[in-house]
């Protein structure tokens, strides 16, 4: 879709009605620096970016750029409004609000919706920016081109995916249960297997629930063993029930798990608790984080919160990571017997707070160990949960030890039945939660499964857009390749391409050859010219990528950094690669849009120039020339020298330009000097040769064009005497400078027919002798003096 | 892998999980049915479980 015409009202720079009419051609848009080019780029961000310019995002601009958008000078009543018109008649309006934001109407928002700014459009400040965004910020900008939004999108739901199972699984926990279970196992069992266990457990069943069914499962054998342990203890006389509930007190450890949570916290001795945690949290986005670092300088360490150099981070945080795994592994194991501890008090609690042992209590509070016993019920095991100090060991240790001490010494004589009945009871205990646990590692080693699974779809989905990626950027490559060496040829810099790193998704980085040398960035070896060469190349092959959506292509003054010769070779890049798609090229040089007048076709390229810009309220204004002497005459009020030297300067490339075409034979000078040629060189050599060569058709003949060489003849007296005196004596009166301007202009008409309006190197006539305008009223003998 | 997970997952993929970014609420739902899935069906008391 072509843009026709682009209107603004009020809008920046302008102010009644501003149209930049294209009539779907490609267009050359001339204007001095502020002549308000960029205010016509600006609608189309606004309009492609919803609102927003990327240069007007400050804090001054206010929320919606209200106010940067509207005109200074806006009389009151007046509309801020952009319209832009399609090649089918279709028009966008946008009318902007005073805070800035606005409201649109038009068939082509949609349409216009869909095209993006970063493809659409490239700026004097942006032509570098893909170069040294970051190896993410280059993928994101290329990945619209690669078709591939979809599997993106699949990649990273299957990453949060994994996630989401290991929270609803509740894998975590499970492996704390499991570590505490096996503690457990281990010292009830020993190194019973599973079926050892299930068979003990089995033959408990057999012996105590001699008139149940057989067949049930493990666990509920466990629970109906539990039941019929219960009730025979329930007819254990007194003394019995005493020694039982001594016994299972007696063997209650405490001071082991006190002395593991001691080891265990002189190692962490240097760590804060809760920042552990977060630390653990933190470093597994880390391992992600890390990888998409890599342009900034310093990064600050999410983990520790040091600063460090960007190079060093990778290495950082690997050695973090080994660092904490030591502490990872004993803050687990602090936990699990923290758990185990609470759970041991819990059980000793429960124990000795049986009516059973109550006489045996009553003789201990009137005795040394009274003090003991009121720890034990004011003992909060939840809260020892939570923080488990010293001073809450060392009371274990001193009120709570002692206390199961006794009762194992008093357990000690314990009938047979009473320690066969614990030790049963014992098994039935740990066994049930050693079957629980059984079926929980199951089921956490199935989401593992499912983690694995998951995480290996997403590597898989990665994989194939890594594939397909690399085949798009050969692609793109090719192209930035072949532009690069239209804009550098034979220059030592070569094999310019994109590239994906390896070991990290979703990035790519720009790769090239400098002197024969292998270079992973073009920051490493290329100057800021080189870079700005290479950003408009990428620029290009992207958008030529999309050739079929056939979007205009907006250049506003991005060769500004570019020398003669390689500037001299876009026009070439443009003709060959976009010579079917709109491009709108906006330049405030004055000499290379001088060099594309002459060079581009005009059938397909259009060429306006912008008056110099003077008041808000009168805004941006086209001149109604294609020629930029109105550059000249804005200044004949006051600095008519000024005005006389800049007709000077625009007459010195102008007709180096003509001379060039025509072939005119000038003396060699030696070195530069070839190059630094004035008007009045040119001139004095087309006015000898034009006597020959410059002749205008009268009725069948061809003369000499005598009014076309007085024209030029005057024009170069001129130059000779005022515009020199405007260059070193600044002493030109207005009128002077108005008539040298005048009749620079008239000079240079005189290469344009009147009739068809063609110059008069538009073709060849008789073989390579002449050269003509179309219609053949005007021609010149072509490379003769 | 269990069959009900394969199939499962060959159904998001061509779906939901690559249609847009999905939220927390409807991840963890999936999640809770492919941690369903992944009980082989044979067993009661590991469906159960």
């Amino acid at each position: 879709m072509r843009i026709e015409a682009i209107q603004m009202s009020w809008f920046r720079g302008a102010a009644d009605p501003v149209s930049l009419e294209s009539n779907c051609k490609s267009l050359v848009v001339y204007g001095e620096n502020a002549s308000g080019k960029s205010c016509f780029v600006d609608a189309v961000e606004y309009v492609l970016n919803n609102g927003k310019i990327g240069h007007l995002t400050h804090e001054y601009s206010g929320k919606h750029q209200g106010k940067a958008i509207h005109n200074t000078h806006k009389p009151k009543g007046q509309k801020t409004e952009l319209r832009i018109r399609f090649e089918n008649d279709s028009e966008l309006k946008v009318v902007i609000n005073s805070d800035g934001s606005f409201t649109s109407s038009g068939a082509e928002t949609i349409a216009m919706n869909t095209w993006s700014y970063g493809r659409t459009v490239l700026r004097q400040d942006e032509v570098a920016a893909f170069i040294h965004d970051t190896k993410g910020g280059k993928y994101s900008a290329l990945l619209p081109l690669f078709g591939l939004h979809q599997m993106e999108i699949a990649a990273e739901n299957l990453r949060h995916l994994a996630r989401s199972v290991e929270q609803k699984s509740k894998l975590k926990e499970a492996k704390i249960i499991l570590s505490e279970t096996k503690a457990k196992r281990t010292k009830t069992f020993g190194a019973d297997s599973d079926d050892q266990i299930l068979t003990k457990i089995e033959a408990l069943h057999s012996s105590y629930c001699a008139d149940q069914v057989a067949t049930q499962d493990a666990l509920s054998r466990c629970k109906n063993l539990q039941i019929a342990i219960a009730k025979r203890i329930e007819q254990f006389s007194a003394d019995q029930r005493r020694y039982l509930a001594l016994h299972e007190a007696g063997e209650i450890d405490l001071k082991s798990h006190v002395d593991a949570i001691r080891e265990a916290s002189a190692k962490l001795t240097d760590a804060v608790e809760p920042l552990i945690s977060e630390r653990l949290q933190v470093l597994e986005a880390t391992g992600e984080f890390v990888k998409k670092l890599e342009d900034e300088k310093d990064v600050t360490c999410p983990a520790c919160g040091r600063i460090i150099p960007v190079e060093a981070f990778q290495a950082h945080v690997k050695t973090e990571q080994e660092r904490l795994r030591e502490i990872i592994n004993t803050f687990n194991a602090r936990k699990t017997s923290i758990g185990t501890l609470c759970d041991n008090v819990k059980s000793l609690k429960s124990s000795l707070s049986k009516v059973d042992v109550k006489s045996w209590k009553e003789v201990l509070s009137k005795g040394p160990l009274a003090d003991n016993l009121t720890s034990l019920d004011h003992a909060d095991t939840e809260a020892l949960r939570t923080a488990c100090g010293e001073k809450d060991l060392k009371e274990i240790e001193e009120k709570l030890v002692p206390l199961l001490n006794t009762a194992a010494v008093d357990s000690k004589d314990a009938p047979v039945e009473v320690q066969k009945l614990s030790t049963d009871k014992e098994i039935v205990s740990v066994g049930k939660d050693t079957i629980t646990a059984i079926y929980l590692a199951a089921s956490a080693a199935r989401a593992e499964v499912l983690i694995s699974f998951i995480n290996s779809l997403e590597q898989g989905v990665r994989e194939e857009i890594r594939l397909r990626s690399e085949a798009v950027i050969g692609e793109i490559s090719q192209d930035l390749c072949d532009m690069w060496a239209i804009l550098h040829p034979d220059e030592p810099i070569e094999d310019v391409r994109l590239y994906l790193p390896e070991n990290t998704d979703k990035a790519i980085d720009i790769g090239l050859k400098f002197f024969g040398v292998k270079q992973d960035s073009p920051r490493l070896t290329l100057s800021e010219g080189y870079r700005n060469s290479l950003g408009l190349c990428i620029f290009l092959a992207m958008a030529k990528r999309e050739l079929d959506n056939d979007r205009p292509l907006i250049l506003d003054d991005v060769v500004v950094s570019f020398d003669r010769n390689h500037r001299g070779m876009i026009v070439e890049v443009l003709e060959k690669c976009f010579n079917k798609r709109q491009v709108l090229l906006l330049t405030h040089d004055r000499e290379w849009y001088t060099e594309l007048r002459q060079q581009l076709e005009g059938k397909t390229w259009g060429f306006k120039t912008l008056l110099p810009y003077e008041t808000p309220d009168i805004g941006i204004r086209w001149s109604h020339k294609t020629t930029t002497f109105d550059d000249a005459r804005s200044h004949l009020k006051e600095r008519p020298d000024s005005a006389g030297n800049d007709a000077r300067k625009i007459m010195d490339i102008e007709l180096a330009l003509i001379a060039e075409r025509l072939l005119i034979r000038l003396p060699f000078m030696r070195a530069f000097r070839n190059d630094k040629r004035m008007a009045h060189d040119f001139l004095e050599r087309l006015v000898a040769d034009g006597q020959k060569c410059f002749q205008k058709k009268v009725g069948t003949d061809y003369v000499t064009h005598s009014d076309a060489l007085d024209a030029l003849d005057t024009a170069d007296r001129l130059l000779v005497s005022w515009a020199n005196r405007a260059a070193h004596t600044f002493d030109v009166v207005r009128p002077e400078a108005r008539k040298l301007i005048d009749s620079c202009e008239k000079a240079l008409e005189v290469f344009k027919c009147t009739s068809c309006g063609k110059a008069i190197w538009f073709a060849d006539a008789k073989g390579s002798e002449w050269v003509q305008c179309q219609c053949g009223e005007i021609r010149w003998r072509y490379g003769k003096g | 892998m269990t069959d009900a997970v394969s199939i499962r997952m060959e159904k998001l993929l061509g779906g939901e999980l690559s249609e847009q970014q999905l939220s927390t609420t409807k991840l963890s739902s999936i999640a809770k049915l492919l941690v369903v899935d992944m009980v082989p069906a044979s067993s009661d008391t590991e469906a159960k479980e």
